[in-house]
């Protein structure tokens, strides 16, 4: 009898134990990207060979989150149609932690491809403890899409519906702020514009995507109505501490006057789209923010790389709508900043950062590292880029 | 270099120097190695083990081994992970590492990483103290037919740079591993009143055994304490009822635990729940500017935590303890019971609530999950910064005859 009891016991045991091991979907080759057939390398560059934005937000995604374990899986999974305001938009509010979200785009078609329905399967998000453990964010996807995640997936969504970017970005602005009960002072902005407005942006958008701060949209020439909406609900010392991604040829002098009166006004910019690039993977301002006599919080922006040891992320400046996602790669693993480049070859902007970042021997066991990941076919980029070090 | 079937021609080169045999003895056993005045061996029981030995091994005399032990947190570090069967594969990827040479590693035969290479891994993990871009990184290269994908994944995650406090999840950061000494401190502090008060305090009711019991839990070490300064006391019976004589500083520290002892774990476990649940939020236009607070995820859930417990503590607890002691209509024992919770739960609240606030939203760079230590760690500090901010307030009633903490 006692052993019958025993044999029961371990039974029962044996079913909760094996209940609760859980089950990955295994490697990503569901997706229909055989990453580990396509990816090259050399000793410091990892090239994701991705031509179309959505190959590359699977490659991306199969890159980053194995998804063996809740731990290694994502938090949830951010879905936009292929529109590059939108998904700037939210891949700079909604990927950081907690929501800890990759971007996967909708066809467009309308639908959610088959092989990006099945990445989403096998990525079994977490869900956002501070979000009612929502599992995936569907911004402008349509009901028939959302009903088809919720019904054959079981993910618990929450649906953004906005059209205009700008007020994307006010909407986005209060989400956030409820599920972190708090508006980072810490504002980018960009030209909504300006067709250039979001290369210029990319690498603050990426820094946005590894460090969560604020992010709103204004004209080359004025500043919309939800964007000082969004500057006003800021209590910094300065209201807000915004920065401005581009020259005055893409963000007016007249404009950054106006931001003057919400916040205090920084702009990251170069002479072009690579150099603005450069200039934010080595741009850092820190300094006051708010504070009493037993409490303070700084104002700490940008990523400050000036030397050895650091990741980035190279792409090529006409592919923006593949770029975005690819922002994923500096909010995990081994971080690092989005630097844009040219096809052909390197421009001088990057040339120059790079050389100022190159590593040297610390000691005969510690050389430090820079890494790099290439997006794009072996066709869209030169050979040089994979001899970088 | 030299291979063991090498040594006996190459007996001058190692002429005074300095001699590492690595492999074990039936390898290269010592007779083999008689030529050679002294030598260290550094061997193990098998080649993972060894390859893992290797990795950490560091002769500070020679600078040879690569010591790329637990500590060594700065380091930019490459490794090479083959199969043993596999072996002269790896050998032929290592200058994949040119700059920084990899330390081989060994997964085993069909795939899985051994458990000492797996354990060696998590302790490469890097932490990150302002941003998780600052450096270092680890660098894997895999160079074996066999390795599985779960074990690739479980490497990779095991090297994912995490915040200092916890060092991530399943890891144990520094702060999590005192959390644990403290919160096992409470439970078996618990456990001991528990125990020790239904043997000794048969006088004593049981809502104000398990109050002692919960709150205990809630208050390592300082609820022992204070458990034993309330009861090792002379008695007395006042109305049927036992009553201990105590100074007014015990008294309120009874009349503390007898809100705090249900309140703060009732407190716990509806934020567990909350957690487990995900925070409801709201942001509409309505909640817009200086009162979208009102729709955050965190003040939501403290005021269901705090009305929660208020209404769960007056109804399951107070009121039926009131009733076996008063004799009362209904409608003024509740009222009184809602009163004397709402004053309780108001006063650890004000501590608990605003520690937890400190803890989670400011000092740590990553708010914590409901299955992490830290998020446990948090609420049971935030618990005992509770019944120390009640405590005095608690010792005013007293005063005022508003409570009592002679029971």
């Amino acid at each position: 009898m006692v052993t019958v009891k025993n044999r029961f016991i371990l039974a029962i045991l044996g079913i909760f134990l094996t209940a609760s091991c859980g089950k990955s979907e295994g490697p990503p080759m569901r997706a229909g990207v055989p990453l580990q057939e396509e990816a090259n390398f050399t000793a410091y560059t990892t090239r994701l060979p991705g031509g179309d934005p959505e190959t590359v937000s699977l490659l991306v995604t199969n890159t980053v989150y194995a998804s063996t374990r809740e731990d290694n899986a994502v938090g949830a999974i951010m879905i936009t149609p292929m529109d590059e305001a939108i998904a700037f938009t939210a891949m700079h509010r909604i990927t950081h932690m907690p929501v800890n979200a990759p971007l996967l785009f909708l066809g467009k078609d309308g639908r959610i491809s088959d092989r990006t329905f099945s990445e989403m399967k096998r990525l079994k998000p977490d869900g956002v403890m501070q979000d009612q453990r929502k599992q995936v964010y569907a911004i402008n996807i349509p009901e028939s899409e959302i009903k088809r995640i919720e019904d054959e997936l079981n993910y618990n969504v929450r649906t953004f519906y906005e059209s205009d970017p700008v007020k994307l970005a006010e909407l986005l602005d209060r989400w956030q702020a409820a599920m972190k009960a708090d508006h980072p002072d810490e504002v980018v902005i960009s030209a909504v514009d300006h067709p250039d407005g979001i290369k210029h942006g990319m690498g603050a958008m990426g820094w946005n995507a590894h460090m969560g701060r604020g992010f709103a949209w204004v004209y080359t020439d004025s500043i919309p109505q939800a964007t000082k909406e969004i500057l006003k609900r800021r209590y910094g010392r300065h209201g807000s501490y915004v920065y401005l991604t581009g020259g005055s040829d893409v963000i007016s002098d007249k404009v950054a006057k106006e931001l003057g009166e919400y916040a205090l006004v920084r702009r990251i910019a170069g002479d072009n789209v690579f150099s603005s690039n450069t200039v934010n993977a080595g741009y850092k301002d820190f300094g006051r923010n708010f504070g009493w006599a037993w409490g303070w919080k700084p104002r700490d922006f940008g990523w400050g790389l000036a030397q050895a040891g650091h990741n980035y992320i190279f792409s090529n400046a006409d592919n923006v709508l593949a770029t975005i996602p690819t922002s994923v790669l500096g909010h995990m693993g081994k971080h690092g900043p989005i630097l844009l480049v040219e096809p052909e070859e390197l421009p001088q902007a990057v040339k120059n950062y790079l050389e100022m970042v190159k590593p040297f021997p610390a000691n005969p066991q510690e050389t430090i590292l820079n890494f790099g990941w290439i997006i794009g076919e072996i066709t869209a980029k030169s050979p040089e880029m994979c001899k970088w070090r | 270099m030299v291979f063991a079937d090498e040594i006996e021609g190459n007996g001058a080169l190692l002429e005074n120097k300095r001699v590492f045999v690595v492999g074990p003895e039936k390898i290269l056993s010592a007779s083999g190695l008689s030529s050679v005045r002294s030598f260290e061996r550094i061997t193990a029981g098998n080649p993972a083990d060894l390859a893992v030995k290797l990795a950490r091994y560091r002769d500070t005399e020679t600078g040879f081994g690569w010591g790329r032990g637990r500590d060594r947190r700065t380091g930019y570090f490459q490794y090479l992970m083959t199969t043993p069967s596999e072996a002269l594969k790896g050998l032929a990827a290592l200058p994949l590492a040119t700059s920084n040479s990899a330390t081989v590693l060994y997964t085993d035969e069909k795939g899985g990483l051994p458990a000492i290479t797996d354990a060696y891994i998590w302790s490469q993990r890097a932490d990150w103290f302002v941003t998780p871009s600052e450096g270092p990184f680890r660098h894997f290269w895999v160079a074996s037919s066999t390795m599985s994908y779960k074990a690739q994944s479980r490497m990779d995650f095991s090297v994912e740079k995490s915040e200092y406090p916890s060092l991530g999840a399943v890891a144990l950061g520094p702060l999590e591993a005192l959390i644990i000494i403290f919160i096992f401190l409470g439970v078996a502090g618990g456990i001991f009143i528990m125990v020790h008060s239904s043997y000794t305090l048969p006088m004593v009711s049981s809502p104000v055994k398990i109050a002692w019991t919960m709150g205990a839990m809630v208050l390592p070490i300082l609820g022992i304490i204070l458990y034993f300064n309330a009861y090792r006391r002379p008695f007395y019976q006042e109305d049927g009822m036992m009553r201990w004589l105590r100074p007014p500083n015990i008294q309120s520290a009874a009349a503390t635990m007898m809100g705090f002892g249900y309140g703060a774990p009732l407190m716990i476990a509806i934020a567990y729940l909350l957690a487990y649940f995900g925070f409801p939020i709201f942001f509409s236009e309505a909640l817009n500017d200086s009162v979208f607070w009102l729709g955050a995820g965190m003040p939501v859930m403290m005021i269901i935590m705090y009305l929660g417990a208020i209404i769960v503590a007056a109804l399951m607890v107070h009121y039926p303890m009131k009733e076996t002691m008063m004799e009362m209509k209904d409608s003024m024992l509740i009222k009184q019971s809602l009163r004397m919770t709402f004053i309780s739960m108001t006063l650890v609240s004000l501590g608990m609530m605003t520690f937890t606030w400190w803890f989670m939203m400011t000092h740590l760079p990553m708010m914590p999950a409901e299955d992490d230590i830290l998020w446990f760690g948090t609420l049971w500090i935030a618990s005992f910064t509770g019944f120390v901010v009640a405590w005095p307030f608690n010792w005013i009633m007293i005063r005022k005859n508003i409570k009592h903490g002679n029971r």
